[in-house]
This record gives structure tokens, sequence and C-alpha cells, in this order.
């Protein structure tokens, strides 16, 4: 666990330093869009002017949900397709390995997404880590992405904490008895080495 | 054989103090209850943003004064408690104004207080607030911050983040110590907040060895006779 940079654990170099695209302050007349969109969607608690699939876009949030809007045609933009997945998988990606399969994750998500929101495209790919994308449907973003020494950490970190069903339960009674009797077994070490060595004799000597 | 059982017996001399630190600091983070470590007893699993309800006349978005740019990433129109505001996300930085009269909002101590408070269940009060220009390692990334200390049993001190009000963190006396705990459990003394650290692949590779050759030392050192009775009374 401490040998691999925990960067590389992360997965960061296989994904390409994404520069959102920028948006000018001048363009269009923002503050009567923003205007209407609240008007019409009272119930949002944000409205998000913002560059999705390089579109200029706005993104609606309301009751936990991302509604996106296409800010030139005022219409919902729809979830992005397995093609267009596939497409920015291949954009973000640093390595040159193809696709092997993606498919749209809609019920039981892996544990590796660690609870983050479904629907999700996962896409793989073929090189030798087994590099697995998580794409955003709704805004095409790269939610987050795992690998083989990801996968590896994870396994080690389950047997670290000793927590085999969830992987995140540092306070479980296994852990806490198995560390408590390591805990014995080096004191007692320390305890045998100072009778060992005859270590009382010297301290009085010392002193 | 010799020279390595030698050479295992200075290692585990060597090593033994980590191991001692390894083992004792993980015990005590396995017996600290961890939602109390993260601060989540204290803290209010807060509630669905509110929604932005009627908005009346907004401030003219190209009219706000003080933006270092032209380009940005998202502008967001959102409520900060009862305020009405625009978030302008440039490359590099976050602004807030009032979206009804277009000034900056800044982060009082009044606001930071009543932040931290709303996201605070237990039965202490807040007893001072400080904002910290250079930020604090009790969480990192955000400076300046505004810290909020509470007289409960814990300590808690609430982190709201001076840009925008947003809690960021419960911290505690056990998280403190747990904190300590961890800089010693990854060896990290330069307080990098990495586990990546040279002296900690080292004895990591050392304690290896040690217990791969331990586990021969021990096959090779028990005997048919220590598994009799007399061998155990011996």
């Amino acid at each position: 666990m401490v040998v691999v940079d925990i960067d590389i654990i992360h997965g960061d170099h296989l994904v390409r330093p994404n520069k959102s695209a920028l948006i000018s302050m001048r363009s269009a007349n923002l503050t009567d869009d923003f205007t209407l969109l609240a008007k019409t969607n009272p119930d949002a608690s944000a409205i998000s002017l913002t560059s999705l699939l390089g579109q200029t876009s706005y993104l609606l949030e309301s009751n936990g949900e991302r509604i996106p809007i296409d800010a030139s045609s005022g219409q919902r933009s729809s979830p992005i397709n397995a093609r267009t997945a596939e497409s920015l998988a291949q954009q973000y990606y640093t390595g040159t390995s193809d696709i092997i399969k993606s498919v749209l994750i809609e019920t039981n998500p892996p544990p590796e997404l660690g609870g983050r929101s479904l629907p999700i495209w996962r896409v793989d790919f073929d090189d030798l880590w087994q590099t697995t994308f998580y794409i955003s449907p709704v805004t095409g973003e790269l939610v987050t992405r795992r690998h083989a020494l990801w996968r590896v950490f994870d396994f080690a970190w389950m047997l670290h904490i000793m927590d085999y069903d969830e992987r995140e339960d540092v306070n479980n009674w296994i852990l806490r008895i198995v560390s408590s009797l390591g805990f014995l077994l080096v004191v007692s070490g320390v305890w045998y080495l100072y009778f060992r060595l005859n270590l009382r004799h010297w301290f009085r000597r010392a002193s | 054989m010799i020279t390595l059982r030698k050479f295992h017996k200075w290692l585990g001399l060597a090593i033994g103090l980590q191991v001692l630190i390894w083992v004792t600091s993980g015990l005590i983070i396995s017996i600290l209850d961890h939602q109390i470590v993260a601060g989540n007893t204290t803290k209010i699993a807060l509630p669905a943003s509110k929604s932005l309800g009627d908005v009346g006349t907004l401030f003219p978005i190209d009219r706000l004064q003080g933006i270092p740019s032209n380009q940005f990433e998202a502008i967001t129109l959102r409520r900060l408690g009862d305020l009405l505001v625009y978030q302008i996300d440039v490359e590099t930085s976050k602004h807030i104004y009032n979206a009804a009269t277009g000034e900056p909002v800044t982060i009082t101590r009044t606001w930071a207080e009543r932040n931290a408070l709303a996201s605070y269940q237990g039965k202490g009060k807040i007893v001072s607030s400080n904002r910290l220009a250079e930020g604090s390692p009790e969480a990192p990334g955000s400076k300046p911050v505004w810290r909020v200390d509470f007289d409960d049993s814990l300590a808690t001190r609430v982190y709201v983040s001076d840009v925008d009000g947003r809690v960021l963190a419960h911290r505690n006396r056990y998280w403190k110590v747990v904190d300590f705990l961890l800089m010693l459990h990854f060896m990290d003394y330069v307080q990098e907040g990495s586990f990546n650290n040279i002296q900690i692949i080292v004895v990591g590779f050392a304690a290896l060895w040690l217990s791969l050759f331990g586990m021969l030392l021990v096959v090779k050192g028990f005997t048919r006779r220590d598994f009799t009775w007399r061998g155990l009374t011996r």
C-alpha cells in the first residue's frame, strides 16, 4: 500500500487534465435567461450556466436531480448514449487502447463505485490495467475511474482493516481483538528482551 | 543460516520500535469510534438546499464588479442562507455576489457562526470564532478559513469557508489524537499528508522480510518434542 504512489492508485495518470471550456461573460443576455429559468422552475435549488459536452448549457438542480438544458435551444438535453459515452471516455483517456465495452448501469452498482448516484456509464478499456471509466449520462463528466492497482489497493485495505464485508468499518471487533493480541505480542517481546538482556542489572549499575 | 539468523535478530531490534508504534496506533484507532472522530455525531446531515422561490429582479450579470476575468467556468444562481446569490467560478477562484444588489458577499463572523450552529447538534454553545488568515492544518486547502469553537465535551470546532460560508468540517479532540496517531502510523514526520514516503517503504520491506524469515524460523525452531506434554513443561 505504501510503495505505489497514491496518485497512481487514484488513476490520475490515466486521465487527461481536463480544461473545461470557458464561457464569455458577454455572451448573450445571461440575466434574462436566469430570470426566465428561475420563474419557470421555482422549485430548483440552483441554476448553473456552464459548458457541458462543449455546449453552453444550463444545469438545473431540483430535488436532488440535475437537469441539463441546452442554452441555445432552451430544450432539455437528452442523456448521452453509448456512442457519446465511449467517445468522451476516449477523450478523457491518456492511453491508446481500445474500448472493450460500455454498459449503462441502472441498478446494482458495483462496490467500487462507492455509492455514487445512478444511472452511470461504465466504459472498459482493453489495457494492461483493466481501466474502467465511469461517466455521467447527464453531464458527460468523468465521475471516477478504476484500474487494477486501485482494486489491489482496495483488497489490501480490506485485509488491513479486517472488514471483509464493506471494507470501511475500522471499528470492527475482529480488528480490535486481533490488534489487541498483536499489541500484547509486541509488548511481551519487549518485556522478554528486558529480562533477556538483563537490563535491570544495567540500569542499577548505571544509577 | 547463522548469519541470516543474526541479521534477523538485529533487524528485529531496529524495526521493533516501529512495529510497536504501528500496533499501538492501529489498536487505538480501531478502538476510538470513527463516527465521533470524523465529527459525524455533532454534524447534522444537511437538508436539501433551499429552493430558489421568487427571485424578483436579478442584478445584470455583466455589470458585476471585481471579477478577475471575463471568461468563466460556471455561473450559479442559488441561495446562501436566505440570501439569493450569484456564484461566479473563474479558473482560479470563486466569487459570491448578492444577486439582487450586485454587491460582493463577504462571510462575516455572524454568518460563519450561524452556519456553524446550523450544522451542529449537541449540547455545546459557541465560545469563540476566529478568521484564520493562514488557514488551518485541521481543514487543509481553504485559506483563509473560519474556525468556530464549541464548549462541548469533545471540544468541537467547526470550520467554515471564508468564500461561501459552507461548512467544511467538524473537528474535535479525538480527531486530533487520531491525526497524530496517523502521522506516526504513516511515519509522515514532515506532515505532508502522505504515506508514500521513503522511510515507511524501507521499514515496510524490512518488516516484511522479518515476518517471512520469522515464519521460517518458527517452522525450523519447533521440534516434535515441543508438541508433547514433556516438551510443553520443559
